[in-house]
């Protein structure tokens, strides 16, 4: 398995560079894909909402950067992962809701499978012999 | 790129707009839940709102890179990338004009020698199953293409069973008798079922039918469509009405739409063989005979079954050794045409290779020169897939430019080749610019632009080092190997048209056996109706041969029944007290029937003995006269005069003379066995060839004066065909003056690209070196050591490319020995004016550089470092 920008965290160090020292993580491009896909897994939701479940189901460890989530689901629209249309949220506004397609569900099954091995592979390397 | 995909970029595209609206719907929506979101837990509405502004982060670059993400900035991109191509090429029009030059010339010569290269050789013939149509012969000896007799013809068509489907047709003159004169008109004789086989159906009417066909049958014709347009108004009444050829009424029962020009010279009238052919003879071979193979039917099974009867007709007949074969009509047709076609597109092929490289070069030198202009915009943050696609738009539309004006050049290209072509050659049906044809060009151009590109490195980007000098020296040496390459294939060109023109030449000088200059010939042709009798026509020709021997200026008129280069008729003879075994050794000569006052007007030589005169008429002694390659066979160091030979089917002719070898096939064939006949002793014929020698300059008053003679005698009596006869022996190199003609134009041309690949190199050498001569001029080299020094670069890669060139177009024109005559593809002269022509364009390239390096000002190059 090859270590490629792809589903890498950002370190802290990296943000601290910045100036700014956080505790939340920032998500590389590939990852956020992974973390929309999931959260699309369970049902249509518009942006904001996507956004929010992230943050919520990380246990606030995980922050989307909200304006970069919308090119990310242009692309996975794009890709034809994910498909859009327009309805009406809970407060009655109008909104785009985003749901996963075939090829997303397919997709996402890749990404987690991924996701896993270049986790445990973490693991193997951060764990005593 | 998915089609699903590329369909949801295009949608995109399309509603832009709309779909920025509704992004900014979608982020305002987003701003507007987490503000309230934040305000639920207790935070101030307008501090809320900035909160969550800023948690987005800049609206506006989400929005861009959300643009990006949906592939609308593709599109959009790509659009902006072409207009700045556009922009960058009008500010460099000598290089967008060179190059795209450059692509249109290698594009147009390679599609317009495709054009005729795919309807000669690749396409199928244009007929329904044209790969089982084929031509059948009959064979003597080691005499292959031989065609047919009516007698043979019926057994064939009755008993082979390898053919669904067999036709046969023969040239035929007819004197057609319109409202106010008499005219000649070119007609075939053809069996019923002739059109059907080669899939056409009259346009108006009917065609034959086998009941039309038959020697009792009502007289009827076919006409072609000019014939009916021209002559019958075009007239839908036209069918059932009569038409008098050779004063005869036949009724047109059909018109069609053309006469298979692909087979034959145009045709006006079409006739039912077996109604109308005078000459049952099973002797008289006269027909071109086609057939259609059953399907799964293989060429050799045909070719069996043809030989099973074509023993039981030489049995019968007493031929001996006459058989029959069928050959693939696509190699009867095309079969000499397809050498040359092949050479002239390898010569395209190099052509385009040249234009490539030229290609390359030139992109390469716009790269390095561009490379400051990268590495700066590359600084200001364009990133490197951005210019890329500039570049490649750049590439690509010097591409597409070139194609266009590639394909219009073949559209002329194809136009002119076709208005050169031969009469001598079958006439293409279709060398045009088809669909196939512009498809051909297009990528070609394509893969010409990627080569081009990838070969000269124009896309690669060297604007990384903003320090780096614009423009490095390995560029050069790449461009000095793509030069060397155009000089080689340039010179492969020039020897193999060298060979071609001068193999042109060697057969214009072949001595024909007579003297064309001075000589008008025309034909003549007598209505069969008035003229049925021997003795009429005879009378005929002979009071025509008295008036022209009258006109002022004409020096000497004869008529025979063929001219050399038109045709032959051919027959097998004895010698007397030679009897000769006919399965093993059966020769045939040449029947020249002529007047006596041919020779004198044709200028062939009398060698030994008399020519024909007055007193050889019927009733007198039979004789002949034999040309000397006969008598050099069968009596050499003897003499033929008093000899009796034997035409077949007649008596014994006491040979009288003996005269010079004629070419009577082409040019380049050896000379044949000849045989003179004195026309008053032989059966007449009502369409006879008139040659006039006359003074200089006469032709057209001889020509008037036979007009007029011809009228007084019978004005329903055509007179067609008006040559010179110096035209005759020009079309008989005809076949050989269209490709030498093109070879040597592209030859021009690919010596035109390569210089100026090399001037391209040397100035931009120069331009970049203006420093260095600087340098050298400051430290004395004078003018003279610079320019020196400038043209030995240049000629130092031109030696290389001439050197690689020669081994090149010695192992390449070893393949084209075939086409050439009288010259050796190891010919001296034309690798000498090949080496001339090449070292001449070269050395021009390189003096206008070399001049402007010998004119840098030190001072002021120095001055600019």
């Amino acid at each position: 398995m090859t270590l490629d920008n792809n589903g890498v965290i950002l370190s802290d160090v990296w943000a601290s560079a910045g100036g700014v020292v956080r505790d939340r993580a920032d998500l590389l491009q590939g990852t956020l894909d992974l973390l929309v896909l999931e959260t699309l897994a369970a049902a249509a939701l518009h942006g904001w909402g996507i956004s929010k479940r992230i943050r919520e189901r990380s246990r606030e460890a995980l922050e989307v950067n909200q304006g970069s989530l919308y090119p990310a689901l242009y692309r996975l629209e794009d890709r034809g992962w994910i498909a859009a249309e327009w309805g009406v949220s809970p407060e009655g506004r109008r909104a785009r809701f985003y749901r996963l397609t075939a090829a997303g569900r397919r997709q996402l099954q890749a990404e987690r499978a991924q996701w896993r091995r270049f986790a445990a592979a973490v693991e193997l390397v951060l764990s005593p012999a | 790129m998915t089609p699903g995909r590329l369909w949801r970029r295009l949608r995109a595209l399309g509603r832009g707009p709309a779909l920025d609206r509704e992004m900014d719907e979608e982020m305002r929506f987003h701003l507007d839940m987490e503000a309230a979101d934040l305000a639920s837990s207790g935070i101030a509405a307008d501090e809320a709102q900035r909160l969550a502004l800023s948690r987005f982060g800049g609206v506006a670059w989400h929005q861009e890179a959300a643009r990006e993400a949906r592939g609308v900035l593709w599109a959009r991109d790509g659009v902006a990338d072409l207009r700045y191509a556009l922009r960058t090429l009008r500010r460099a029009p000598v290089f967008a004009l060179t190059a795209v030059l450059t692509l249109a010339l290698g594009i147009g010569a390679a599609a317009t020698i495709f054009a005729a290269a795919d309807a000669y050789v690749f396409r199928p013939l244009p007929f329904p199953h044209g790969d089982r149509l084929v031509r059948l012969f009959n064979t003597h000896g080691s005499s292959v293409g031989r065609t047919v007799s009516l007698p043979t013809f019926e057994a064939w068509r009755a008993g082979a069973q390898a053919f669904d489907a067999m036709a046969a047709a023969a040239y035929q003159g007819y004197t057609y008798r319109g409202a106010e004169s008499a005219e000649h008109v070119m007609g075939q004789m053809v069996s019923a079922g002739y059109f059907a086989l080669f899939g056409q159906r009259p346009i108006l009417g009917r065609e034959f039918e086998p009941s039309d066909d038959r020697r009792s049958a009502a007289p009827v014709v076919i006409v072609s469509r000019r014939f009916w347009k021209t002559r019958l108004a075009g007239a839908r009444g036209a069918v059932g009405r009569a038409i008098t050829l050779d004063g005869r009424p036949f009724t047109v029962i059909g018109v069609v739409a053309h006469g298979l020009e692909t087979l034959a010279t145009p045709t006006e009238v079409f006739l039912p063989v077996e109604a109308v052919a005078t000459d049952p003879d099973p002797g008289h071979w006269f027909l071109s005979v086609y057939g259609r193979l059953k399907p799964g039917t293989t060429l050799a099974t045909a070719r069996a079954d043809l030989a099973v009867l074509a023993r039981r007709l030489d049995e019968r007949y007493h031929w001996t050794g006459v058989g029959a074969t069928a050959v693939p009509l696509r190699g009867a047709l095309t079969g000499d045409t397809r050498g040359p076609l092949l050479a002239l597109l390898a010569a395209v092929g190099f052509l385009l290779l040249i234009a490539v490289a030229n290609l390359a070069g030139l992109l390469q030198a716009r790269a390095l020169a561009r490379s400051r202009e990268y590495a700066v915009r590359a600084a200001l943050g364009a990133g490197r897939g951005r210019l890329f696609r500039q570049a490649a738009a750049e590439t690509g539309l010097v591409t597409v430019l070139g194609a266009a004006a590639g394909v219009l050049l073949a559209a002329a290209g194809t136009r002119l080749v076709l208005a050169l072509w031969p009469a001598s050659l079958p006439r293409p049906l279709r060398v045009s610019l088809d669909p196939r044809v512009v498809a051909f060009a297009v990528v070609l151009a394509a893969a010409a632009g990627v080569v081009a590109a990838l070969a000269g490195g124009g896309l690669r980007l060297r604007g990384a080092a903003l320090g780096e000098r614009a423009g490095s020296l390995a560029g050069g040496h790449v461009r000095g190997v793509l030069v060397a390459a155009e000089v080689a294939l340039s010179l492969v060109l020039l020897v193999g048209s060298g060979l071609m023109i001068r193999s042109l030449e060697r057969l214009l000088s072949v001595d024909p056996g007579f003297r064309d200059a001075g000589v008008t010939t025309f034909e003549v042709s007598l209505p069969e109706g008035a003229y049925a009798s021997g003795a009429r026509q005879a009378a005929f020709f002979d009071g025509l041969l008295a008036r022209l021997d009258s006109v002022p200026g004409v020096l000497g008129a004869g008529t025979a029944l063929n001219l050399p280069l038109s045709g032959t008729m051919n027959g097998g003879f004895t010698i007397e007290g030679r009897p000769w075994d006919p399965a093993t050794e059966a020769p045939e000569a040449v029947k020249h029937i002529v007047s006596p006052g041919y020779l004198g007007a044709m200028g062939i030589p009398v060698l030994r003995g008399r020519g024909f005169t007055e007193a050889d008429r019927a009733g007198a002694l039979p004789v002949a006269l034999v040309n000397q390659a006969m008598a050099r066979r069968f009596w050499p160091g003897g003499d033929p005069i008093g000899q009796r030979i034997g035409i077949l089917g007649s008596g014994w002719q006491e040979i009288v003379g003996v005269v010079g070898d004629v070419r009577v096939d082409a040019l380049d064939r050896a000379p044949r066995l000849e045989t003179y006949l004195p026309l008053d002793q032989w059966p007449s014929f009502p369409t006879m060839s008139v040659v006039v020698r006359h003074e200089p300059g006469r032709g057209g008053a001889v020509v008037a004066a036979a007009r007029a003679a011809v009228r007084a005698m019978d004005p329903a009596v055509p007179l067609y065909r008006v040559q010179p006869l110096s035209q005759v022996v020009a079309g008989a190199a005809g076949s050989r003056r269209l490709p030498a003609m093109l070879l040597g134009a592209f030859a021009g041309l690919a010596l035109l690209l390569a210089a100026v690949g090399l001037y391209g190199l040397l100035a931009y050498s120069v331009s970049r070196r203006g420093g260095e001569i600087a340098v050298r001029m400051a430290l004395g080299a004078g003018a003279g050591a610079v320019t020196r020094r400038v043209v030995a670069e240049g000629m130092r890669l031109v030696a290389a490319g001439a050197a690689a060139g020669i081994l090149l177009a010695l192992v390449l024109t070893r393949l084209v020995t075939g086409l050439l005559f009288g010259v050796r593809p190891l010919d001296a002269v034309s690798y000498a004016v090949a080496l001339a022509a090449l070292g001449a364009a070269a050395l021009l390239a390189c003096a206008i550089p070399a001049r402007r390096a010998a004119r840098v000002d030190p001072a002021r190059a120095l001055q600019a470092e």
